[in-house]
């Protein structure tokens, strides 16, 4: 967290009530947890130049531990990402864990030390997951998150439970371990300060003046003299549940009719969230072998529980029992919003069967694979046969050309025929003969096609429409190499 | 019979995919009776075909395809000098329009253009579009009447004959006459891959991806003779020859267009430049010019006479002159600015009797180009200059000269990769480097270790292509300083665009066409050591002292052949010295140890790729200690190499000698010499290279020396360096060192005030000049001016204050207003000082960090805690300057941390050097103080230790990196081969501190450390900033 958000933090917590700074971040995934945290004891003032308290300190604040634990070895590109996956660790330890970009997540553990025993055990517990999942880590444990952090990323593994013995614990950490700005960082240094401890004998409001009061807004939540409210992580939701048979289930009739009522859960789930999913996977259970996943895409996000359980029936329908199940877990993929458009663009294709055309076509996929449905779509390319593709996506709106679509010099181009063979077919003895005595007759061109040797299948070819005695059209081509002639396509 | 009449080449940037000389040759052998380079909007190409027409005797005729916004397209050509002009300034006008790199026509642009050229319009010719052409045709007809065409291009589409019929029918219409063309885009068919990847890299696009941008064949280029026959009928191909006959212009009419302002009312230019030169003569000899001077003068002024020059050396007299009057340092340099003519015009201080030159290798009757002079002027006063040539000629008749930027292996590579659709990734990898290519060929066995199969069809084709658009020109760029100046309107001469910077235009010719056509051209460039040099002047001049007894010191007036300088320059003291001050360089002095002026113009160009590459070094150097015999191969090659004891060393002795003993004539040598400049980006000297090897067989001189030349030649490659360019520049090479040995003050403040420039870092500056006994005293608020000053000492000697510039963040407004301020009453604290200076919080830090508040606010701790409060205060008000609680007890810097907030602010130390506090450390690791490495025996493993000064990686060196240390003792070179720099590059580019182990090479005075192993000890400064310098 930046300097700049704690600061609006702060300011928040201070001046306008919690429920309101709640309402600012509605839309967030993570929901700020303000933490009320009064001040303690007072502290006890260390020089005649100490930071003194601020005045409007009244209540106590209630006892805290807070854990921080630094990744050193996070990159930056996929620290946000990261951070959220380590904090699902973390959430075993405590329900409120906080990401401190860029590096590091905060643990609120004081009410899980009970739990776990002694703060010894949770601390060992703590250490175990890190080392588990093979992160170089420093941790430090203290009464306010910014000292934990401090402590943390300065590398001294401390754990101070008492507030009273935070100005001592932060007087030897360098300054650089608050992660101010270098420039704030710099007029500290170019004063002699490089500990904390120096900049907490300097007088409180001459600091204000130079640092911003920012800087000594941290010092004061570090030293437990200010509340610092912090957001809490919440994970992001995926379905995923589970049931168990009193009896193995071998046949798959009997998994699909088990399969129903967490079918249902599932688009419950997803109706109360006004969300849809584009991925399930259903885990079986076996006593013996490993789990069997069952893993289905669908073609747009959806949260109907018919086209959810048809999907999976068809999927489990194919699907071989390698052996008897004991249980089985549905999983849902990540929850994406449900658009308000339907499908009606194909509506026309509906007829009088049931499914609508992403269903027909989920169906077909199902059945005959994925790769058995397909569309075509136009390539501008000059070589003919290179000018089409099969593509996975269904235009399923009224077929628009794709494509660049060739500019108006090319509008009196040579005809292309609709039906183009799937490889160009040399002409025979017989037909070359019609050729030489004009019973095939060239009737356009020579169209020069030579194009596409990047890919190694480069053409370089005079193309000419001829008409055959009774009257078929041939697109029918001469290799400028080879001078073999060959036919292309059929005009219609 | 056909004339083409519509052709482009690659300087239709990414669309034409043959050099214009390609373009010229291929027409010639295909028998055409004449080529038009008709390139898109620009003219840039025409010169480069007109050179090699000349050669073919292909007529070429000059003309431009141009595309109006709304879609009409045309071709215009060039039928005389008038025309051609009007063309000119069409180009001109919609390149101005846009942006650059663009043009932008609109139909009224054409309403009163192109008068004279002929226009040969190219419909739409679609069905759909009839109604449009036939608009279109009717409107052109209106203002092209009678010299109007319809371009018919058949093209293989399919469609032929139809269009054919089409545009005959559209021609009966409108009473247009129809003529053959071929929109070529490459001279030979073979060029159509290229032609495809160049469209993909102009859409940015994937090969596979572009689709019918693409050509769909490659019938875009010359055809011969008989297909074309077979493709049009015979009338349309004769109108061709009927056009070309009424296109008589050529380039050569554009000859000696000169200004003419420079000759005052009443004499000619030829009679002016003698009375100019005898005035001159007179102020350098005032005690009568010497018989064999004044036949020198004779001699030249007969020669430049009879070639028409004298308006470019007035020119040039006249740029100089006016420098002169601003006092802004120059110097020419370059083959005539050697001239006695020169010496007298004050072009140059360097008195030709001080060389052994002869005017005519300089300016030659055969060469048929005008002379080369580049005069070199103070780099941050340059501008001014150019202000002053575009206030006397306008900027419609003076403008900078192109460069044409040209696809280098690596730019190649990338864009040729991208079309071809490899990741940018891959192709970096193998772009980043770049040991596959050794100037003329691809090798494959480098291709593989660099990752890439050469087998690979996919690696054979990104070579393939590669090698093939290397040299193409890129863009337009603007050179240094090459102006040219035309007679009338310059848009009638060459068309004009826009640079990149504002306000900046660009012609579309470069230096070598520009030189081709004979225009007049001065170089105006900016030199920083001229700047330093003017500035020490200054220095020393203001301060007096016994070297400006005899009168003010300048350049003329430095005493020449000073045997104490030399002594210096033997002994590599050179730090800061102009040229002499490289690595190379100070290695090479011990050696060659330089006696004379011409000693030095040997050291300025030995130490070159050039040379080196050619293994010239050290037979001279041998030669010179008598080690060796001078010996030559024959007296035709003694009277080339006789001053350079037989090695060649200058770039005009390779000429000379291809002349003398490989019978080149004066032509063949000077094509020779740019293919020296050029081979690197795109080959090109094989025929020169069998030329010269047989040529020296057949005149009886042993294999062994033909190759030996050849070999310097490639060596020369773009790094060349001209004994003429080398005799200007030992002038400032031997002016620095005598100030430096004699006013080593004021030659540091001066180099110190001209940053950036030369070699060292500031630091290192200052270091040196202490160490030559100079006292210098530390930047002071109440004291430093914003350039380092002079201040006298109590024993009348000068000690070197450190102005405020060095000052980081410090902004030269606020330090303006600072010394405004002070000129008004010292300051009498910090308050004070903000107040009246009106300095804000930024400036006073700055001052603080650099130490420099110490009189009124005691050590920098205090004196940042002090400045750091003071609020900026609105004017308004009337303040109360806020007054705080005292300044609370701030522990003193340590003498460490002083010089870590020195480095960090001003750049450098007057205290101790930071190794000096870290020499317990470093001895208890064995480390060597670099003045002690002397004592070690050649031979033994040592450990070393400094701060990075400086990296060097020269292109001539083989992979190696030079790397400076410097510890409070002195320096020590590193040699650190590729080997060693591959494995441990980290340390090697990381350190700031660099621990170094490895074994000592000790050749005379020379000692270097080759090094072995690298250590990056730079935590051991702690937060010490150490700016070195890499150079490439």
């Amino acid at each position: 967290m930046s300097a700049q958000k704690r600061r609006m933090g702060g300011v928040a917590a201070r001046s306008v009530t919690a429920d309101l700074f709640a309402e600012m971040l509605p839309a967030m995934a993570s929901q700020p947890v303000p933490v009320p945290v009064p001040v303690s004891a007072p502290v006890p003032a260390a020089a005649p130049h100490a930071v003194p308290s601020p005045r409007e300190r009244t209540r106590p604040l209630p006892k805290q531990l807070w854990c921080a634990v630094v990744f050193p070895d996070l990159g930056d590109s996929e620290a946000a990402v990261t951070l959220q996956r380590l904090s699902l660790h973390a959430l075993q330890f405590t329900s409120l864990v906080s990401i401190e970009m860029p590096n590091s997540l905060l643990l609120e553990i004081k009410g899980s030390v009970k739990l776990f025993g002694s703060l010894e055990l949770l601390h060992a517990g703590l250490a175990a997951v890190w080392e588990r999942l093979a992160w170089r880590v420093q941790r430090a444990t203290a009464p306010t998150t910014l000292a934990a952090l401090w402590l943390a990323r300065a590398g001294i593994p401390s754990c101070i439970e008492d507030p009273r013995s935070l100005a001592g614990a932060l007087a030897e950490l360098p300054i650089a371990c608050t992660a101010w700005e270098p420039e704030r960082l710099q007029t500290l240094r170019s004063m002699g300060i490089t500990r904390l401890g120096e900049l907490l004998r300097l007088p409180r409001a001459g600091v204000a003046r130079r640092l911003s009061p920012a800087a000594v807004l941290d010092l004061d939540i570090a030293l437990a003299r200010q509340t610092a409210p912090r957001r809490a992580f919440v994970p992001r939701e995926r379905f995923r549940r589970r049931c168990d048979f009193e009896t193995e289930i071998e046949t798959v009739a009997y998994l699909q009719k088990a399969l129903e009522p967490l079918i249902e859960h599932c688009a419950q789930f997803l109706r109360e969230r006004q969300a849809g999913v584009q991925a399930l996977e259903l885990k079986l259970r076996h006593r013996v072998l490993s789990v069997t996943r069952v893993r289905v895409g669908l073609a747009s996000i959806t949260s109907d529980r018919r086209r959810l359980a048809d999907v999976l029936d068809e999927k489990l329908g194919r699907l071989e029992l390698p052996a008897p199940v004991r249980g089985m877990e549905l999983l849902s993929g990540s929850l994406q919003p449900l658009s308000g458009s339907s499908l009606d663009a194909f509506a026309g294709l509906r007829g009088g069967g049931r499914d609508t055309a992403p269903e027909l076509v989920e169906r077909l996929r199902a059945r005959l694979g994925e790769s058995a449905v397909y569309g075509i779509e136009c390539i501008p390319e000059h070589r003919p046969e290179a000018a089409w593709q099969r593509v996975h996506e269904l235009q399923l709106t009224p077929a628009a050309r794709t494509g660049s679509v060739r500019d108006w010099r090319l509008q009196d181009d040579m005809p292309r025929p609709v039906w183009l063979l799937a490889e160009p077919l040399l002409l025979s003895a017989a037909q070359l003969g019609q050729l030489a005595q004009g019973a095939l007759a060239l009737e356009g061109g020579p169209e020069r096609i030579e194009s596409g040797w990047w890919d190694g299948k480069g053409v370089a070819r005079d193309y000419y429409v001829a008409r055959q005695m009774h009257g078929a059209r041939w697109w029918i081509f001469q290799e400028r190499q080879t001078k073999r002639w060959y036919l292309h396509g059929v005009f219609a | 019979m056909y004339a083409e009449l519509h052709a482009l080449t690659n300087f239709s940037f990414l669309r034409g995919a043959s050099q214009p000389e390609e373009m010229v040759l291929q027409a010639a052998a295909l028998d055409y009776r004449a080529l038009a380079i008709t390139d898109e909007c620009s003219l840039a190409g025409v010169v480069r075909a007109h050179v090699a027409a000349k050669q073919c005797g292909l007529p070429l005729i000059i003309g431009a395809e141009f595309i109006c916004v709304d879609g009409l397209k045309f071709v215009a050509l060039a039928t005389d000098r008038a025309s051609y002009g009007a063309l000119c300034r069409l180009v001109s006008q919609a390149r101005r329009a846009t942006v650059k790199g663009k043009y932008r026509l609109e139909r009224h642009d054409l309403d009163d253009a192109l008068v004279g050229c002929l226009v040969i319009w190219l419909p739409r010719a679609g069905r759909a579009a009839l109604p449009q052409d036939e608009h279109d045709g009717r409107w052109l007809r209106e203002r092209f009447a009678r010299r109007l065409w319809i371009g018919v291009e058949l093209l293989t589409g399919g469609i032929d004959a139809r269009r054919l019929a089409l545009l005959e029918t559209l021609g009966r219409t409108l009473d247009v006459p129809r003529v053959a063309a071929g929109d070529v885009h490459m001279h030979r068919r073979s060029r159509r891959a290229l032609q495809d990847v160049l469209t993909a890299i102009r859409l940015n696009t994937p090969l596979s991806r572009v689709g019918y941008a693409l050509f769909p064949n490659g019938e875009r280029c010359l055809r011969p003779m008989q297909r074309l026959q077979e493709l049009y009928p015979a009338p349309l191909l004769a109108q061709t020859l009927a056009i070309a006959e009424r296109c008589a212009f050529t380039l050569d009419e554009l000859r000696y267009e000169y200004p003419e302002e420079i000759v005052p009312a009443g004499e000619t230019p030829t009679s002016h430049l003698r009375a100019l030169t005898e005035a001159g003569s007179v102020k350098r000899w005032p005690a009568g010019v010497p018989d064999g001077v004044r036949k020198g003068i004779e001699h030249e002024l007969r020669l430049i006479a009879e070639l028409k020059f004298e308006p470019f050396f007035l020119t040039v007299h006249d740029v100089v002159q006016y420098a002169r009057s601003q006092k802004i340092l120059c110097q020419g340099r370059g083959s005539a600015a050697n001239s006695v003519v020169c010496y007298c015009l004050e072009i140059t201080e360097v008195d030709p009797s001080r060389m052994a030159m002869l005017f005519e290798r300089f300016i030659s009757k055969e060469r048929n180009e005008p002379p080369d002079i580049d005069v070199d002027f103070e780099h941050e006063r340059r501008e001014e200059v150019i202000q002053y040539i575009y206030r006397k000629y306008g900027r419609e008749r003076a403008a900078l000269a192109a460069t044409v930027i040209s696809y280098r292996p690596r730019s190649a590579l990338r864009d040729v990769g991208k079309a071809l659709g490899l990741s940018l990734v891959e192709v970096d990898k193998l772009a980043s480097s770049m040991q596959w290519w050794d100037g003329q060929r691809i090798d494959p066995d480098r291709i593989r270790a660099s990752g890439f199969d050469p087998a690979d069809p996919r690696t054979q084709r990104l070579m393939a292509l590669t090698s093939e658009i290397l040299g193409f020109p890129r863009h337009l760029s603007q050179h240094v300083g090459g102006f040219v100046i035309a007679r009338g309107r310059l848009d009638e001469l060459v068309p004009i665009e826009n640079a990149t910077m504002a306000e900046r235009t660009v012609i579309q010719w470069d230096k070598d066409d520009l030189d081709v056509l004979g225009l007049l051209k001065v170089d105006v460039l900016g030199l920083g050591m001229l700047s330093a040099i003017r500035r020490a002047f200054d220095l020393v001049n203001e301060f007096g002292g016994p070297n400006t007894a005899a009168g003010a010191l300048t350049l003329a007036s430095v005493p020449s052949e000073d045997p104490a300088v030399y002594d210096m320059i033997c002994r590599a003291d050179t730090v800061g010295v102009f040229q002499i001050e490289s690595r190379a360089q100070m290695a090479m002095l011990p050696r060659l140890r330089p006696r004379n002026y011409y000693d030095l113009v040997i050291e300025v160009a030995i130490v070159r790729p050039g040379p080196i590459q050619g293994e010239m070094v050290h037979p001279y150097l041998r030669r010179r200690s008598g080690e060796e015999p001078v010996t030559y191969p024959s007296s035709q090659v003694e009277a080339v190499l006789k001053r350079t004891l037989g090695v060649p060393i200058f770039q005009e002795q390779v000429m000379q000698l291809a002349i003398v003993a490989a019978d080149f004539t004066a032509g063949e040598a000077d094509g020779l010499r740019r293919a020296m400049a050029a081979w690197k980006r795109k080959g090109g000297l094989e025929p020169f290279q069998k030329q010269l090897i047989d040529g020296m067989a057949k005149n009886g001189y042993p294999a062994s020396f033909a190759h030996q030349i050849f070999n310097q030649i490639l060596g020369f490659g773009e790094y060349g360096f001209p004994e003429s360019h080398a005799a200007s520049f030992a002038l400032l090479v031997y002016s620095s060192s005598w100030l430096k040995h004699h006013e080593p003050a004021a030659f540091c403040a001066a180099l110190v005030n001209s940053q950036p420039m030369g070699f060292y870092a500031p630091a290192q500056l200052v270091r040196d000049a202490r160490a030559h006994g100079v006292e210098v005293r530390p930047v002071a608020v109440g004291i430093s001016q914003w350039d380092c000053t002079l201040e006298r000492r109590e024993d009348g000697r000068p000690a070197l204050r450190l102005g405020l510039r060095l000052v980081k963040h410090l902004s030269q407004e606020g330090g303006l207003r600072l010394l405004a301020a002070r000129a008004k009453g010292a300051f009498v604290n910090i308050a004070d000082l903000a107040e009246r200076a009106s300095l804000d919080r930024r400036d006073l830090e700055a001052l603080a960090a650099a130490d420099a508040l110490t009189s009124m606010a005691g050590h920098r701790h205090r004196a940042v805690w002090q400045v750091s409060g003071v609020e900026r205060v609105l004017p308004l008000l009337p303040v109360e300057t806020v007054v705080e609680e005292g300044v609370p007890m701030l522990r003193a810097p340590r003498e460490g941390q002083d010089i870590v907030a020195d480095y960090g602010s001003i750049g450098l130390s007057l205290r101790r050097h930071p190794v000096a506090l870290l020499r317990d450390s470093l001895a208890k690791r064995g480390v060597v103080p670099n003045q002690d490495l002397w004592d070690q025996p050649n031979g033994r493993l040592v450990l070393a230790a400094g701060l990075v000064i400086t990296r060097q990686r020269p292109g001539s060196a083989g992979g190696v990196t030079f790397v400076t240390l410097e510890d409070e003792t002195g320096y020590v070179n590193l040699i650190v081969w590729e080997r060693v720099a591959t494995a441990q590059r980290a340390a090697l580019l990381e350190s700031r501190l660099l621990l170094v182990r490895g074994k000592l090479q000790r050749e005379g005075d020379v000692l270097h450390v080759v090094a072995q192993k690298l250590v990056n000890l730079s935590d051991m400064l702690g937060e010490l900033v150490v700016a070195s310098r890499n150079f490439h």
